[in-house]
């Protein structure tokens, strides 16, 4: 903040204002930057050290101890066959983002590079891929997901497949209008000129321009991909018990609510953290980069 | 402005190929599902002789694409064949159950714009003060709260624990619109939060950078009263609230099918996941496309709203 203050101009001022009345030093942008960074972290690592920090076994069930409110012994109490929900929430986390990454990967690095490739050449190719796209993107990811996982069987890779096509289409949508905006800049142009290979203007110009961009919806679609993941588990029809999944937890608990509210209260608390992560990231860059709230 | 019904009867047309497109998907994807559906519905003690009969009689054996111009030929008539569980007309089901469903998107979409425009603009006006930034985070915690959690939570906290509202099923107005509300409070709810929480956000962004250019300024100016210049400003920022509105109109179905099954409701999401669970193959593909056709409705609907406020728009197409 100290070189903003130095500044005299309008925006410069405004901040200072802002940060002022904050009190922290912080804009309220930055604050929920950093919430949004910690929170993945957080999750970051327990997916990764699950199996070190868990005190339990994943399927380790005590009969005898089923129900148990949450305890020192079990933070949040255990489930109906005397599972306990932390050690089955940090394994979830594990099976949720590993699925996601995989999926995320996969549908963006096929979605962004054809909406590249055909933004940037237009003609037939882009006709014929822009309308396949419409035509897949009026399939909302979950509906597509439920028809596809009825095909394939439910399982974590099915569940991968499911975000890899449900997602490609948003991605190579927004890459390919990326692409088709920045085709036209002078600077694309002078490249051309000089006798510049197509490939290397595509990702060593057209890409790093459109990364933010991209960025920022990719960290977006990583929330609504745990939600899909989480919702197809709800209905039965994602991973499959005896696996941990939040959302199957979640199924779990609404039999026992009066009993136990805790079987299915946190791991919907954990979902929301889950999803809560990206989304703080990816909204907070979108408005620092929004040229909107320039 | 007038309207410019001859564009608009073209973009109709644009959109026939993409439903087109649309129908060879559901088919195509519901042909995927492995296992005779005819051993689906008779179950596991049966004969190979009887699967071949039941086969032979919905026409399984026939080419792929003999299936495909079978069903789109009914379906252009409005006949998509009988639920292989349920023995019902799927069309008949169809309308029954989406009744249902628009209910709960019919309000859902009446709450989001009731609310998401006054706070939006109201937050947008009085930028980076407590109101504003209390709905900034707000708004930030909505758009991450999925349906199900918000389901969940009011379900339990609501429904169970306090015994305010009905927990499942679904009552006609006519019936009792007392009854009605009380059974689609929650639903509405839930799938009212998310969806007032991104439009919100939209408004405000788009509400507060009209606000800045220089036609306000320059009415400012001019010493228009507040009111007017707001009602311009409000114009001027509308097409990226109705795009981002339009999305999430369509994208409502989808949040509804997980609602549905939380409460119960008999609506079109829960007949896609109990036709889904029971490889009722016509049902799925029903169900299916009228998502879809809902969604590229929606779509058309938008773009052309869109359009009519900001013309220059339409190069595009």
């Amino acid at each position: 903040m100290a070189t903003e203050s130095v500044e005299t101009d309008d925006v410069g001022e405004e901040n200072l204002q802002s940060s002022v009345e904050q009190g922290y030093g912080l804009t309220s942008d930055q604050i929920m930057l950093y919430a949004g960074i910690l929170l993945l972290a957080v999750s970051g690592l327990v997916a990764l050290f699950a199996p070190y920090i868990a005190q339990y076994g994943v399927n380790e069930s005590n009969v005898l101890n089923s129900f148990a409110s949450p305890s020192i012994a079990h933070p949040m109490g255990t489930d109906a066959n005397g599972r306990d929900i932390l050690t089955r929430v940090m394994f979830a986390y594990r099976t949720y983002l590993l699925i996601s990454i995989v999926g995320l990967v996969g549908s963006f690095t096929i979605g962004a590079t054809m909406g590249l490739v055909s933004g940037y050449y237009g003609g037939r190719v882009d006709d014929v891929l822009m309308r396949t796209t419409d035509a897949l993107m009026a399939f909302p990811s979950l509906i597509l997901g439920l028809a596809l996982v009825a095909a394939l069987g439910p399982s974590q890779w099915a569940l991968a497949l499911v975000i890899v096509v449900g997602f490609t289409p948003g991605f190579s949508r927004m890459g390919r209008n990326t692409a088709v905006s920045i085709r036209e800049e002078l600077y694309i142009h002078a490249l051309r000129i000089k006798g510049v290979g197509t490939r290397r203007i595509l990702f060593r110009h057209v890409l790093p321009n459109a990364s933010t961009a991209l960025g920022e919806q990719a960290l977006l679609r990583f929330g609504t991909m745990v939600i899909v993941i989480a919702t197809l588990s709800f209905l039965g029809v994602g991973i499959q018990p005896p696996h941990p999944s939040l959302g199957l937890m979640i199924n779990q608990g609404a039999d026992h609510v009066q009993r136990a509210w805790w079987i299915s209260a946190f791991p919907a608390g954990a979902l929301f953290l889950l999803v809560l992560g990206p989304t703080l990231v990816g909204q907070a860059l979108m408005d620092r980069y929004d040229p909107r709230n320039q | 402005m007038a309207i410019d019904y001859q564009y608009a009867a073209k973009r109709c047309l644009h959109a026939i190929p993409t439903v087109l497109l649309v129908t060879v998907v559901v088919f195509l994807l519901v042909h995927l599902i492995p296992g005779s559906p005819a051993r689906a519905i008779l179950g596991t003690q049966t004969t190979p002789e009887a699967v071949a009969q039941v086969e032979a009689e919905l026409g399984l054996n026939e080419p792929l694409y003999i299936q495909y111009f079978d069903w789109l030929s009914g379906l252009l008539v409005g006949d998509l064949g009988y639920s292989y569980q349920l023995d019902l007309e799927i069309t008949a089901l169809l309308a029954s159950r989406f009744a249902v469903t628009f209910h709960l998107i019919f309000w859902t979409a009446l709450l989001t714009v009731l609310l998401s425009f006054p706070i939006g603009i109201a937050s947008a006006i009085k930028k980076n003060s407590w109101f504003d930034n209390s709905v900034v985070v707000s708004s930030t915690l909505g758009i991450s709260l999925p349906e199900l959690v918000a389901g969940v939570v009011f379900l339990q906290l609501f429904a169970v624990l306090l015994g305010w509202f009905p927990t499942t099923g679904f009552v006609s107005p006519t019936e009792s619109p007392i009854q009605y509300f009380r059974h689609i409070t929650l639903p509405v709810l839930a799938l009212t939060i998310p969806a007032v929480s991104v439009v919100l956000r939209m408004t405000r962004s788009s509400f507060w950078e009209s606000s800045q250019q220089d036609f306000a300024r320059f009415f400012r100016a001019n010493g228009l009263p507040e009111r007017t210049i707001r009602r311009r400003v409000l114009k001027k920022s509308l097409v990226p609230i109705l795009t981002i509105f339009g999305i999430h109109f369509g994208y409502m179905l989808a949040g509804a099918v997980v609602i549905e099954q939380l409460f119960s409701l008999p609506g079109i999401g829960e007949l896609l996941v109990s036709g889904t669970r029971q490889r009722d193959i016509p049902v799925v593909q029903g169900t299916v496309l009228v998502i879809a056709v809902w969604f590229i409705l929606i779509n058309l609907v938008t773009d052309l709203l869109v359009e009519h406020y900001d013309p220059r728009i339409k190069g595009d197409h």
